[in-house]
């Protein structure tokens, strides 16, 4: 191959490629609305995403898997936590994520970006819109199953929204799918906890995580020892199933 | 010197090298802010010092290519530049644009989108800036009339950073209002530039060193320049789809980003080749150490950091667990050190002591550089790649949350800062180097 070969076998690659690329991008710009749900970009989310590059959200959040690594992903945080705990927060996050300050020393944590009402309005409502956005189920998180019939729960403040959190970490920690399936993943040793706290009540739900065998004399299921907190934030956690 | 407006290159290396300081600097906050969370916590937060970090290290590196583009080409046109006065206007105008910027990111006013917090009249001015700059270098090849292929490659290098740039100029109107076609143009410029247009650059002055520095025959380093930067083309431009997999576009970007992208490693493969085989070849040791490490080392770490780091997450497959996560950080670090830091160094490491007239830099003082710099950003890279499988695992695979895990990985941030403490040190080596102006017989 000689010097003159190369260079014009880069240059037809190179605009082989530019052409193929400018094709795909024009499609892929057709398929917007379909994948984005433009018909539902209001006023209020596009407001919305510019209160979020306002405040650089994006300088400690990622959303869409794009920007900071320092804070938790927003994708989803609108269907997984609701909006009603997005308003607490953003009001006063170090309240609402550690209960006080002096729980917060040390620890990691948004600061108060002091938003008005109106801002946080619009930035629920831009997460609202970027939660139903087609990213082919990325986040990668569990399926939630389809429970007939029954709305799934959020987490009305902010306070139970952090107490889910923990009782979420709780339940990955101890194992429970080993014997538990839970939003679809797991085994079937004990009962698919789907539901479980509408159907049992919040005495069996309590007594049943601190002993077992209180309720089934039988029961293969391990004793955790939980105290009241734990077992009061794993049934929060439960709630949300 | 033998061509006396070449030091408008040592002037842009100068600042280049100074932004360089600051930036491993603000990189040190954000790095004990991870480990020690109250550090001017609500005085001067993490987005606002990673957004200056960020954009440091594109302005240095934009400054030094400006530089590097000015030497090289004075030397291959055999010419002196066009418009020295020009060249030294655009780049105080740089210089006024940055550090309003960064001024404007201290007091809250940014435009929130990462890499491009610039206000709109700011990256108005950048643009404006590029473009002489472009003007000036094209004038100065045309004055030479020696259109050599390592110059044509540097041009298209640098027309389509500046043209890669406009997409960038757009937000808030029309179709931009919506996220994902907001993100899709961003990449332009992101992906584009680094894993295109920029790859242009490094490989002509890549060839520009291995020239200089062995003596080998231009005709065949020529042919095998525009071979790597056909690769780089023909995996990079497609490959942007490894960033279009969980943004809001069709599947079809699954197969194509992670085909096309899966390829791009052999373009810095290739490098590491040519280097290596140019440097075999001549034979003679070149009395500048400082340059030749450099230079190979730009040739290994842009294949480690860009090629290896690089393709490792770069399937859909895998992507869809390390997305947006500390992976991406490790990766981010080593590619942008290891293919444009390093570049940047070199041509530095080659062409001041040129520009002075000595051999070559302190031959202690500049392999201390490298070596500390090396050493610490292995030490970050491999840091951040444990605490991003942690997180891959556990949040992504294990739906654990997120500042669950993060609690589990103080010490992996620990283990970070520790290395950037080490690159800084390095660093400091570098600019001692550097000040010095090199040697005689540094070999
Ligand atoms: C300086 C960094 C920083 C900035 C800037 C920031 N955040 Fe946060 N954010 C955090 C951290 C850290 C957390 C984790 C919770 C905590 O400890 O406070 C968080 C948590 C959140 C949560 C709850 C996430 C969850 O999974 O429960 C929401 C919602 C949120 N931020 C929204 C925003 C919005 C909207 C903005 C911009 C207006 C923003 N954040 C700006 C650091 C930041
Ligand atoms: C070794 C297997 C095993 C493990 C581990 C286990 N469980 Fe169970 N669990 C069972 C079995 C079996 C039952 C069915 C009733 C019984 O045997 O007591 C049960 C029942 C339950 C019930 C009542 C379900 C119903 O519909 O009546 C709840 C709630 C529950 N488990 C929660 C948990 C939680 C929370 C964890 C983790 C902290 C956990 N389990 C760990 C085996 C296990
Ligand atoms: C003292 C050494 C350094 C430290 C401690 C440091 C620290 C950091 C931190 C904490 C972040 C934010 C990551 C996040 O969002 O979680 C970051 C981002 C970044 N830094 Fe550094 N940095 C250092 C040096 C460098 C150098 C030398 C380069 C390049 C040559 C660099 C390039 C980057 C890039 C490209 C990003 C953005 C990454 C991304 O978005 O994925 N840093 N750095
Ligand atoms: C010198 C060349 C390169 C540089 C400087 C570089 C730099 C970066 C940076 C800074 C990011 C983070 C962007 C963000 O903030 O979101 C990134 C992301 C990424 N890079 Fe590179 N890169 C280079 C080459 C490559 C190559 C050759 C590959 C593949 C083979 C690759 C694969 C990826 C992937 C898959 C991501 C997305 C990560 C995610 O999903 O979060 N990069 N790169
Ligand atoms: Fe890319």
């Amino acid at each position: 191959m000689t010097k003159n070969t190369a260079r014009n076998l880069f240059f037809i690659g190179t605009m082989s490629c530019l052409v193929i690329f400018f094709v795909l991008s024009i499609h892929t710009m057709s398929t917007i609305p379909k994948h984005t749900n433009s018909g539902k970009l209001t006023d209020d989310v596009i407001a919305g995403k510019k209160v979020w590059e306002k405040y650089d959200c994006i300088g400690c959040h990622t959303l869409i898997g794009e920007g900071s690594y320092f804070a938790p992903e927003l994708k989803d945080i609108y269907s997984q936590k609701g909006p009603a705990f997005i308003r607490a927060f953003l009001k006063d996050p170090v309240k609402v994520w550690y209960g006080s300050a002096e729980a917060a020393k040390g620890q990691r944590k948004m600061p108060n970006l002091h938003l008005s009402d109106e801002e946080i309005n619009h930035l629920t409502a831009f997460f609202e819109w970027v939660d139903k956005i087609d990213t082919h189920n990325w986040p990668p998180r569990p399926q939630r199953a389809a429970v007939q019939g029954t709305e799934t729960w959020h987490p009305v403040s902010a306070q139970e929204a952090r107490e889910m959190e923990r009782g979420e970490a709780i339940v990955k920690e101890k194992g429970c799918i080993a014997c538990h399936k839970i939003k679809g993943v797991g085994a079937t040793v004990g009962p698919d906890l789907t539901g479980v706290a509408r159907r049992l009540d919040m005495e069996t739900l309590h007594k049943r995580l601190r002993d077992p065998k209180s309720v089934n004399p039988s029961s293969i299921m391990p004793v955790y020892g939980f105290s009241d907190e734990q077992s009061e934030a794993i049934i929060a956690f439960l709630k949300t199933l | 010197m033998k061509y006396k407006t070449q030091s408008v290159a040592y002037n842009h290396f100068v600042v280049a090298l100074l932004l360089f300081v600051l930036q491993v600097i603000a990189g040190l906050w954000i790095g004990i802010q991870y480990v020690f969370p109250d550090f001017f916590y609500q005085v001067i937060d993490f987005n606002v010092m990673r957004t200056i970090h960020i954009n440091l290290l594109i302005v240095w590196i934009l400054i030094g290519f400006m530089g590097a583009s000015y030497y090289l080409v004075v030397e291959e046109s055999e010419t002196e530049v066009w418009s020295p006065s020009l060249a030294n206007i655009h780049l105080i105008g740089f210089v006024i644009g940055g550090v309003a910027a960064i001024v404007g990111y201290l007091f809250g006013i940014t435009d929130g989108r990462e890499f491009l917090e610039q206000p709109f009249i700011i990256k108005l001015a950048i643009t404006v800036v590029v473009l002489a700059f472009v003007l000036n270098i094209i004038m100065t090849i045309v004055k030479g009339g020696k259109w050599t292929s390592v110059q044509i490659v540097l041009v298209m290098g640098l027309v389509g950073a500046a043209l890669f740039f406009l997409p960038a100029l757009g937000n808030h109107v029309g179709a931009y209002r919506n996220l994902s076609v907001d993100k899709y143009f961003w990449w332009w410029t992101v992906h584009l530039w680094v894993e295109g247009v920029w790859e242009l650059i490094m490989g002509a002055m890549l060839s520009f060193l291995l020239l200089k520095l062995t003596g080998v025959d231009r005709e065949v380093l020529e042919k095998w320049l525009y071979v790597i930067v056909g690769i780089t083309f023909f995996s990079g431009i497609l490959g942007i789809g490894h960033h279009y997999y969980w943004e809001g576009y069709p599947a079809y970007w699954l197969w194509i980003g992670g085909i096309f992208s899966a390829a791009e490693p052999f373009a810095f493969l290739g490098m590491t080749i040519y280097a290596f085989a140019m440097m075999e070849k001549a034979g003679r040791a070149h009395p500048n150490r400082a340059a030749i490490y450099f230079t190979l080392g730009c040739a290994i770490f842009a294949f480690l950091g860009a090629g290896v780091w690089g393709v490792m997450h770069t399937l859909p497959q895998i992507n869809r667990y390390t997305h947006g996560s500390q992976i991406t950080a490790s990766h981010g670090h080593l590619a942008f050190f290891g293919a444009y830091a390093m570049i940047n160094l070199a041509m530095m490491a080659y062409a001041i002591p040129a520009m002075k007239g000595t051999d070559g830099f302190n031959k202690r003082t500049a392999l201390t550089a490298f070596w500390l710099m090396v050493i610490g950003m292995s030490d970050m890279t491999l840091a951040l790649f444990g605490a991003g499988v942690v997180q891959a695992f556990m949040e992504r695979y294990n739906h654990m949350p997120f500042m669950v895990v993060q609690d589990q990985m103080w010490l992996f941030y620990a283990i970070r800062l520790a290395g950037g403490v080490i690159f800084a040190v390095g660093v400091l080596f570098f600019v001692k180097a550097f000040f010095q102006g090199g040697v005689k017989r540094a070999g």
